[in-house]
Formats: structure tokens, sequence, C-alpha cells
């Protein structure tokens, strides 16, 4: 076993260290493991680091900025996906998920199907926000070495120890142009554990976390009616509703909800919901619904402010 | 940094400068680089370029190298950092839908630089393996560099394996290809499409820098936002409602002869509204093993031979487009 | 703009509600300032933006409705009044010297029996909406608000809408704005309240 994990890993510890001499062509990086299969990961090289190219340049960052970041020039040609809404709270239940799956570029929205919710492995999820190859690419990677850990330790890894690896991963890019806000949740020995990772090298403990431009607005429905002591049914509903509330307010999140409860026996995958269905039809028959649209103007219909009715009848 | 002569044309000198880079203390090493790099000449009315771009594109790099030497001792002359564009954009559209036992990939053949049609047959969609066919747009150089490297990997997987490579392998590796150059990259957009391992047809899409998803249909490229709203239409029927008493839309399992007329349409009309698409249609058919291949007979349809004959098998349909 | 205002209507009422700081730089230089000017009996007016054009527009606003008051003998209705100031901001924008003033409007309507609510920003831009809120506050607020705001409730009711912002807003704005100074206009006029 242990010769079939030094294949894979990094040279010294869990940190990668600077690799040393600088590496020459991609060509000539392949190492005899590349012949075979690596999991997908063909760049990752002999010493279990995977290596990039960067422009021979002063600045490789200010380079990349200048061809990618749509903030900064919306006319650049390499457009990365951004605009997102993504929570995740815990509670006596555990931890619900809920993502939007809009991804845009400029104001077109190129993909209206997007897993923002990304399957580690079984019992821990990661969730998108940013840049979504920097999240898919990382968070596999991640789960690649919290399946190391078990086999070198025998036991799982906990929920702290990977998101800090994914942290500190991230970190070691910084000013490199990475762009993810994550939110790394599971359940380990110490119970539900849920920790915000971004790639400027925060990595916060906590219970609620919403990431993404449409943030306040899940926030806003989010913190009202949060409680630890939520019903499991009740918890998926806040969910589901905080991130219908994004939808309907930030143009960059929307189209439909992916909806996820981390329990003690792993995740479970709840459902998805079409955001225009929830604002007239509202889930349906869903434990916690309370039935009817979340639509102001569907629950509204109807109601009128004018109080000329109630002066009549005391009159 | 290691400079090397690389054999094959330009597109693939951009190849040679890789680097390392993972970790915080390689930035120092690349720091050290300021010194390497070109140094443009700032007189009165002409810059002297010995840009970074030029420097590379030199048949005789050691020349331009001993050339900068003593540019770089004259005190007049600073190193600035150039202007470094290595990205240009072609033009051209693809598309790829997935049926349930076939995937139809298809790309127009015009290729652009700004108002200027380079060539009027350019291919944008490669035969991968007997069941993986890929449709690549953006950047021409990069597209086609790209298109090797990945034909290159696949074959190397069947040395090690003694087998085709899976579809859904082939679409991890290309994430991990195009993430390899997160720091530099290709700028390609990617639509994969075949038959999976268990006979559904299948396609997925990708960003520049390898965030890629499976999906039922994709458009890319300079028409992407005139075709895919009519994919979304005719293939998720969105915006769609049965007619009453009819049986609900399965999107993602429409016969192949809906199919194929919806992607000739959607090439015709973006051809009418888009300057940078036309000339001419491929179309690439991927049947699962043992499809019946019957109703592509009318489409003058021409099967590019197999490795396995009675595995999946690959047709190719070539259309004229409006050349205007 | 670490600015704050909302506005939402209920059953017969308006109220209107406003942070009370006033800044200049780095220092608070006030944090009981009255945001919210009122236009005559049944309109008031919140207002935020440039400091300086926000007390300069509002009073010119107050003094041109008490003219037409005086002339007519009776007050603009609060769709008229808002037309009116909406036009004002929209000519001052075109001018050499624009007010940069972003407006929420409140009235009780006595011939319809109505209460009214208008978001207006600087541009011009104004639209009749049932809750409104200018600011970052905004940002947090108006999903609160679509998802708590009923246009029947009764006063307490809406007050308690009221306060699941100013909450939100408090714990999730990372300035804080200080106390919210609360007015309410129904059918009997115009008062100010503690929230």
């Amino acid at each position: 076993m242990n010769t079939f994990v030094s294949r894979f890993a990094p040279s010294s510890s869990v940190i990668p260290q600077y690799r040393g001499a600088l590496a020459g062509d991609d060509d000539d990086e392949f190492s005899d493991l590349t012949w075979g299969s690596q999991a997908g990961f063909g760049n990752i090289g002999a010493k279990g680091i995977p290596s990039f190219e960067v422009p021979n340049l002063p600045d490789p960052s200010a380079f990349l900025r200048m061809h990618t970041d749509d903030y900064a020039d919306p006319n650049c040609r390499i457009k990365i996906q951004h605009g997102t809404t993504t929570l995740a709270f815990r509670f006596k239940g555990g931890i619900i998920v809920a993502v939007d799956s809009r991804a845009t570029a400029g104001s077109y929205i190129a993909s209206g199907t997007v897993k923002k919710v990304i399957e580690i492995n079984p019992y821990l999820l990661g969730t998108m926000a940013g840049g979504a190859a920097d999240c898919q690419y990382w968070e596999t990677y991640l789960g690649i070495q919290c399946r190391l850990h078990e086999l070198r330790n025998r036991e799982r890894i906990s929920v702290a120890a990977a998101s800090k690896y994914l942290s500190n991963l991230v970190y070691s890019y910084k000013g490199m142009g990475l762009s993810m806000g994550t939110m790394i949740c599971g359940w380990d020995k110490t119970g539900p554990a849920l920790f915000y990772v971004d790639s400027d090298g925060t990595r916060l403990k906590g219970d609620i976390f919403s990431v993404g431009s449409g943030s306040t607005y899940a926030y806003g429905v989010l913190d009202q009616s949060y409680s630890w002591d939520l019903s499991d049914a009740d918890a998926q509903e806040l969910g589901r509703r905080s991130i219908y509330a994004a939808g309907h307010r930030d143009a960059y999140s929307g189209n439909t909800i992916n909806l996820y409860h981390v329990k003690e026996q792993g995740w479970e995958f709840i459902g998805n919901y079409d955001v225009t269905k929830m604002h007239y039809d509202g889930p349906g028959n869903v434990p916690g619904a309370t039935g009817g649209g979340y639509g102001y103007d569907v629950r509204t219909a109807g109601r009128s402010a004018s109080d000329a009715d109630a002066i009549d009848t005391s009159a | 940094m290691r400079i090397s002569t690389i054999e094959g044309g330009h597109s693939s000198d951009r190849g040679d400068r890789s680097l390392s880079l993972c970790f915080r203390s390689t930035r120092v090493h690349l720091r050290g680089l300021h010194t390497r790099t070109p140094v443009e000449r700032c007189t009165d009315e002409h810059h002297l370029h010995f840009s970074l771009f030029s420097a590379y594109t030199q048949p005789n790099r050691c020349l331009a190298m001993a050339l900068m030497q003593p540019l770089l001792a004259d005190a007049q002359l600073r190193p600035v950092g150039h202007q470094f564009n290595p990205y240009s954009e072609n033009g051209g559209t693809i598309l790829a839908i997935a049926g349930a036992d076939f995937a139809v990939i298809a790309g127009d053949t015009r290729q652009t630089e700004g108002y200027s049609i380079q060539t009027r047959y350019a291919p944008k969609v490669f035969k991968l393996t007997d069941r993986a066919v890929l449709a690549v747009n953006g950047f021409q150089a990069d597209c086609s560099e790209f298109v090797k490297r990945v034909l290159q990997r696949i074959e190397w997987y069947r040395h090690a394996h003694s087998k085709q490579m899976p579809l859904k392998a082939i679409a991890r590796m290309i994430q991990t290809m195009l993430y390899g150059k997160r720091f530099f990259p290709y700028y390609t957009y990617n639509i994969l499409g075949g038959i999976e391992e268990d006979g559904t047809g299948a396609v997925y899409s990708f960003d520049p820098v390898g965030s890629y998803e499976r999906e039922a249909c994709r458009a890319a490229g300079a028409a992407s936002s005139l075709i895919q709203p009519f994919l979304d239409n005719q293939i998720y029927f969105k915006n769609q409602t049965p007619a009453p008493g009819a049986a609900p839309f399965v999107p993602g399992n429409l016969p192949i002869d809906v199919v194929l007329p919806i992607v000739i349409d959607s090439f015709t009309s973006a051809t009418e509204r888009h300057i940078e698409v036309g000339d001419g249609l491929e179309i690439f058919i991927v049947l699962a093993k043992g499809r019946d291949a019957s109703q592509l007979s009318s489409l003058n349809a021409t099967e590019i031979p197999a490795a396995d004959p009675t595995g999946e098998r690959v047709f190719v349909v070539r259309r004229d487009l409006k050349k205007d | 703009m670490a600015e704050c205002s909302f506005g939402l209507i209920g059953k017969g009422y308006v109220i209107l509600a406003s942070d009370t700081t006033a800044g200049r730089s780095i220092v608070k230089m006030k944090e009981d300032e009255d945001k919210i000017k009122a236009l005559g009996p049944n309109l008031i007016m919140a207002t935020g933006g440039e400091p300086g054009d926000t007390i300069q527009f509002a009073e010119y606003v107050e003094r041109n409705l008490r003219l037409y008051h005086i002339r007519h003998n009776h007050t603009l209705r609060p769709s008229s009044a808002a037309a009116w100031i909406r036009r004002t901001l929209a000519d001052s924008l075109r001018s050499r010297n624009p007010y940069s003033v972003n407006l929420i409007l409140g009235g009780y309507d006595h011939t319809t029996s109505t209460p009214n609510l208008y978001w207006i920003d600087y541009l011009g831009t104004m639209v009749d909406v049932p809750f409104a809120a200018h600011g970052y506050g905004a940002y947090f607020a108006l999903s609160t608000l679509d998802r708590y705001h009923d246009p029947e409730a009764p006063l307490e009711e809406g007050l308690e809408t009221l306060r699941k912002c100013v909450r939100e807003v408090e714990k999730r704005l990372i300035v804080s704005l200080g106390k919210f100074k609360v007015k309410i206009i129904d059918r009997n006029g115009m008062r100010e309240i503690d929230l």
C-alpha cells in the first residue's frame, strides 16, 4: 500500500512544497505514470503535484488579468464564468447546502444547468462560486487527497483538515488570479462541520454562510428564520426559499436550485427546483413548504393597502 | 528557464515555456525572469522590437537572445513590459446535440480575423476515437495545438490500456489539460460529443480553463448567443407547452431525423445573421453500437472507417453554407 | 454611501425609516439627523445622497408644495406631488448643477383612501412600489421584504417587518448605521415613533 501511496504522494508533507528546479516543457513532464490513467489528472507529475504553464512575462498574473478578467475589461476574450448564489448552514439535523445553477459570461447566460455543489466524496460537499474551473478542479483534487488520507491513516479526514488543505493550497497560488469562494461541508467525529474557504486564503468556521453576488439577498431571508432547532423539513425549505430570493433579486443568479442535506451517514441530494416554478407554484407538496408560490405578487394577489372599506364599516 | 528549439510549426512554439509553477516560492523565480524578458527600445519615433512574442517566433532564438544582451547593457534602454497579446479570435461556431443512442457534433468551416475571411475551409470538428468527436472554437492556433495534444494523449492511452479511451475519461482529461494552462489559457471553447460506455449519446461542454458539464446540447463560438436559445427551445422544449392531451416533452430523446434538420437550420440561420459564420458545414454523427444508419442515407453521409468495425460508427455530412 | 432608508405600505398607512448619521470623511458629525422631511399634512420624503443637495432639495420641494397649497387651497395628491418631484429632479439632472438626491416618497391619498409609496433616484427614475429601499440596505432588505411584506398588514405587523429589515442590516452590513428614525403617514396625518 505504501508504495502505491508514495506514487501519488507529494514529496514531503501534506502541504505541497516548492518543487525545486523549474520544469522543462510539458512534453518532458510526462512520467511513465502518465502513460496510464491518472484519474484524469494527467498534469500531476511523478511527485504528485500538478504543474502549470505560465506565460514568460515579468508579471504573469497581470497577463492573465488582462485576458480573462471581465470586471476589468468586459471586452476581453476569455470569459470566465461568474455570478452565483450559494449558501450553507449548520443546524441540529446536519447541514443544508443550497445553490443556484446559473453561469454568466458578461450579461450572457452561459448555462442554466451548472452543478455548483461539488460532491467531493460521499460525506464531503463543496460549493462553487467564482471561477467554475478553479472550484471544479481543486475540489476534485481535494477529493483525491482526502482518499489518500484515508488510505494512509485508516480513517476519514476531518472537515477541518480537508478545508485547511484546500485553504493552504489556494493560498499558495495567491496573487496568481485564482478566484473561488467555497464552503466545505461534511459530518465528522465532531458532528456537522462547515467551513468557508476562499482564494484570498481566508478560512472561517461557522454556522451560516452565503457566497456570491446574490448572497446578501439570500442572507435577507435566511437570517430571519434561521434557528439551530429547525426541523429537517423546515431547514430544507429555508435553504430553498433563500436561494429563490437571491434568484429573484440578483440578475446573475437564477434558473434552478440544487438542494443537499448533509447528515451523519453522508450527504443526500434533496432535489432540483426551477426558480420560475417556485415563483408561481412553489415547491408543491414538499415537507416544510407552506404551499403556494414564493413570489411576492403571487403571495399578495388581491390584497390591497387601501383602508376605504375599514372606514366605511366604522362610519 | 530552458529555451528549447521545438520541432513543428509556429503554433507549437508556445508550448515550450512551461514552468512548474505551484507554490509561492516559485514566484520569486518568476521575478528572476525579469532580466530575460525582452526589451523594447524607445527611440523618438520607432520602436525597436524585441518583443517577447516576436522573439519566440524568431527561427533562431539564440540569435535573438544574443542580440538582446548588448541592448540590455545600454543604460538608455530599459526593460519594458511589452503588450503581450498571443491571442486572436477566428470566428465560426460549433454545436453538439446528444440523442438517446447517438450524438451530433457540427461546426462551420469559415475562418476569419476581424472582417477578413482567411479561409473558407478550416475544419473545427475532429474525430478522436470511434466514439468521440471534439469540436473546438476560438483562437485557431490554440485550437489546433490543443486537438493535436488531445489526440496524442488518447493514443498513449490506447497503447497503455489496449482499448480506446472512454468518452467520460476523455472529458476529464480535457479538463485537466485545459486547467494545466490555467495561468496561460488556451483560448478555446471545446464541445465533446459521442457515445458513453453505457451506449447513450453524450455532450460535454468546456470553458477555456476546463470547467465542464454533461448536457443534452450546447452551442459555442461566435454565434452561440444566436443558436443556443433556439436549441433551448427545440431540444429542451423551453417555453413550450404540450398540446392538451399530448404526451409531455422528454428532453434529450429526440430522434436523429428531427435533430439533423435542427442542426442544419441553426447554421443556415446563424449564417444569415452573423458575418463570421458561413461557407461550409461539417456535421459528425456518432451512432451507438449496432444502431441502424439508414436514416443518414438521404443526407449523403460518408462513413469514417472505424478501428473496430463492430462498434460505434462515425459519419460525416458536408454541406454548403452561404459564402458572402 | 453608508446611508440607508426604507419605506413600506400597509393597511391604510405608509412607514418611512431612515438612518440618522451625518458623516463627513471618516468622521461621524451627528447621530440624530432627521432625514425624513414632512412635505405637507399627508406627504413625507426620506432623502439621501450628496450632503447639502439633500437638504437643499428637500426644502425646495417643501416650499413649492406649500406654495401650491396656499395658491389652490388644497394640497397636491401624493401621485401628483411625486410626478412633480420626479420632473424637478429630471430637469435638474440636465442643468449645470444637478441635485444628486435619492428619495423615498410616502403619502396618504384621501381621495382614494390609499397609501402611496414612490421610489425615486437622482436620475429621475420613479417607481410606484409596495416597499422600497435605498442604499446598501437594499441589498439585504429587499429579499426580506419580498418574503414578509403584506399590503394588508396592520400597523404593528408592518413595523415588525421593518424591524426585520433593520435587524438584517445591523447584522450583515459591515458599517454601523446607528439608530433609525421612523415616521408614519396615515389618514390622521404624520407621526413619528420609536421602532
